[in-house]
């Protein structure tokens, strides 16, 4: 009898148990169970497991929401960044068909991303959106020879694209192609690489103009050497005269190394200035006196107008070679019997020193004063006129823009001479009393 | 000096921008025996050419107002000035275009730093070339 009624209990309670379980809460449960004297051990142990399974039912619940969630917001997350990519990216399935496009490649494919969507539900042809047949034709071979090689790859295309809005441009990209997933989708990245390319191409031109300059002192020194030593001349004076063009050449030569190196040096950032108070009226009177013999020899009248204690934070040096290489340019291309006048004032507007060299020369042709401070840039008209290195002139506008942060230019007319100015930042009052 | 060849007697026309390079060509050229008329630019070049007398070219490429090729081009194209053979000196950093030299039938390209023993060598092959060639077809006609 202890036993069957024992065994009914532990049955009525389990039965309840589980009843309970089903409706209510643990704490309820506990207390529905609490009654049953003897069969409260067993109870609470059927309670502890319904607990269990209902803890981690709940548990389970609570990190799938947390992963889905997470997952939302990862999605999310990705959507933008392939949505805010500058650089153009699809993604193509196994048949090579566009089944994803950001926005950027679907403006270079020349749709509007506000009104048009590439998905899976509408896919585009490789051909349709990058509008270089030659170029689509490759990314889908590669695209498809990735996705057969199983591993994810990667396969490069370099191509161009015409640039739209009719400026006769080109853009050029690379195509970075990789597996995607197991479902033969490939991923293709096109970074846009027009800038490198133009960089290389300016690279690649300075190279080969200053080759020419260098090359062409060098054929002069060569030959003067070789016929020299063939012996050749037949007196002093023949000799001297060669042996003097391979004299002046060579220090063009190292004229221009010295220029190209400075440059250089300036352009990378490397050149280190040794800045100081620097009074502008006094190096221009200096760089004047040691110019005045070159202008008695081509009979030019060389003027200062400087003002003493217009000082400067810069590099005394550097900013004496641009006030050289500017009166230097004047008197080698003015005329016998013109006047090159230079003068240092104070610019109060805008607090800074300005350097005018002005000539009464043959002034400078519209077209060529953009470009007279670039690079080897000769005035054609002038070419014969003088022999220069073709960088004084860029050299100058790295040391005051560069390396002075300040500013320099041209004003002239055709026929009425030429004023060269450049403008320095004034030393700050209490470097002045410094 | 007279030089031992056949074309001592032969005018060269010397082109270059660069003073230095047109007196160390013309001093070795005269040397030889050679006749030669200098030329500052591409447009004097031309201008000398077309008054007569020259049996050879000789230009340097980068010249202001007509480089040596479109001088090339311009001196095979004139009937009158088709015979005058025409060698380029060039320090040009990269290669000039292939179509663009055959298209001005330039005879030889000598590049710059170049030898002036060498340069005499090739003007005088050329001037024996060329002129052997002129004195077959003369014969012919």
């Amino acid at each position: 009898m202890f036993n069957s009624s024992w065994i009914l209990i532990a049955l009525v309670a389990c039965g309840l148990g589980m009843m309970l379980a089903s409706l209510h809460h643990r704490r309820r449960l506990r207390m529905a169970c609490a009654d049953p004297g003897s069969a409260r051990r067993m109870g609470s142990a059927v309670s502890d497991l319904h607990d269990r399974f209902q803890l981690e039912q709940d548990s389970r619940t609570e990190e799938q929401v947390l992963a889905r969630r997470i997952a939302e917001e990862r999605a999310t997350r990705f959507e933008r960044m392939f949505t805010s990519f500058d650089d153009p990216i699809l993604v193509l399935d196994r048949h090579g068909e566009v089944v994803e496009a950001n926005p950027a490649a679907l403006v270079i494919a020349g749709l509007d991303p506000e009104h048009c969507a590439v998905d899976s539900v509408h896919p585009q042809p490789l051909s349709s959106m990058i509008p270089n047949q030659v170029a689509a034709t490759e990314i889908h071979t590669l695209s498809r020879n990735v996705m057969e090689s199983g591993a994810e790859e990667l396969r490069r295309s370099m191509f161009e694209l015409s640039s739209d809005g009719g400026v006769p441009s080109t853009r050029a990209f690379e195509a970075v192609i990789r597996a995607l997933d197991g479902n033969g989708r490939t991923l293709v990245v096109l970074h846009e690489t027009t800038r490198e390319r133009e960089m290389a191409r300016l690279k690649s031109e300075f190279v080969a103009k200053a080759s020419h300059e260098l090359r062409t002192p060098l054929s002069s020194i060569r030959a003067s050497l070789e016929m020299l030593s063939d012996g050749e001349f037949q007196n002093l004076e023949q000799r001297a005269e060669f042996l003097g063009i391979a004299m002046e050449e060579t220090d063009r030569l190292a004229k221009l190394v010295n220029d190209m190196l400075d440059i250089s040096c300036i352009e990378a950032g490397v050149a280190r200035p040794r800045m100081s108070c620097v009074d502008l009226g006094e190096i221009a009177n200096e760089v004047v006196g040691g110019l005045r013999a070159a202008a008695e020899r081509k009979s030019v009248d060389l003027r200062i107008h400087a003002e003493s204690g217009l000082v400067v934070d810069g590099d005394p040096e550097m900013l004496a070679a641009v006030i050289g290489n500017l009166v230097g340019n004047g008197l080698k291309y003015v005329p016998e019997g013109e006047r090159v006048t230079v003068t240092v004032d104070a610019e109060d507007l805008t607090r800074s020193v300005v350097v005018t060299v002005t000539d009464t020369g043959l002034g400078i042709p519209p077209d060529d004063i953009d470009r007279l401070f670039e690079k080897f840039y000769r005035i054609k008209r002038y070419e014969r006129t003088a022999r220069g290195t073709g960088l004084g002139l860029n050299l100058c506008r790295n040391i005051v823009e560069q390396v002075h942060q300040g500013r320099i230019g041209v004003d002239s007319k055709l026929g009425e001479g030429a004023r060269f100015w450049f403008s320095v930042p004034a030393s700050h009052p209490a470097s002045m009393a410094a | 000096m007279k030089n031992d060849q056949d074309n001592s007697n032969s005018t060269i026309l010397v082109a270059d921008d660069e003073e230095y390079i047109v007196r160390v060509v013309a001093f070795k050229l005269r040397g030889a025996g050679y006749e030669v008329i200098e030329a500052v630019d591409g447009e004097d070049a031309w201008s000398k050419i077309r008054e007569g007398g020259i049996d050879l070219v000789l230009t340097d490429h980068q010249m202001p107002f007509m480089t040596g090729l479109e001088l090339a081009g311009r001196v095979a194209d004139d009937p009158k000035t088709a015979h005058i053979p025409v060698l380029m000196l060039t320090a040009r950093g990269f290669r000039l275009d292939a179509e663009e030299i055959v298209a001005s039938r330039i005879v030889e390209l000598i590049a710059k730093p170049f030898s002036p023993r060498v340069l005499l060598e090739r003007v005088r092959a050329t001037l024996a070339q060329w002129n052997g060639e002129h004195g077959m077809r003369e014969e012919a006609a």
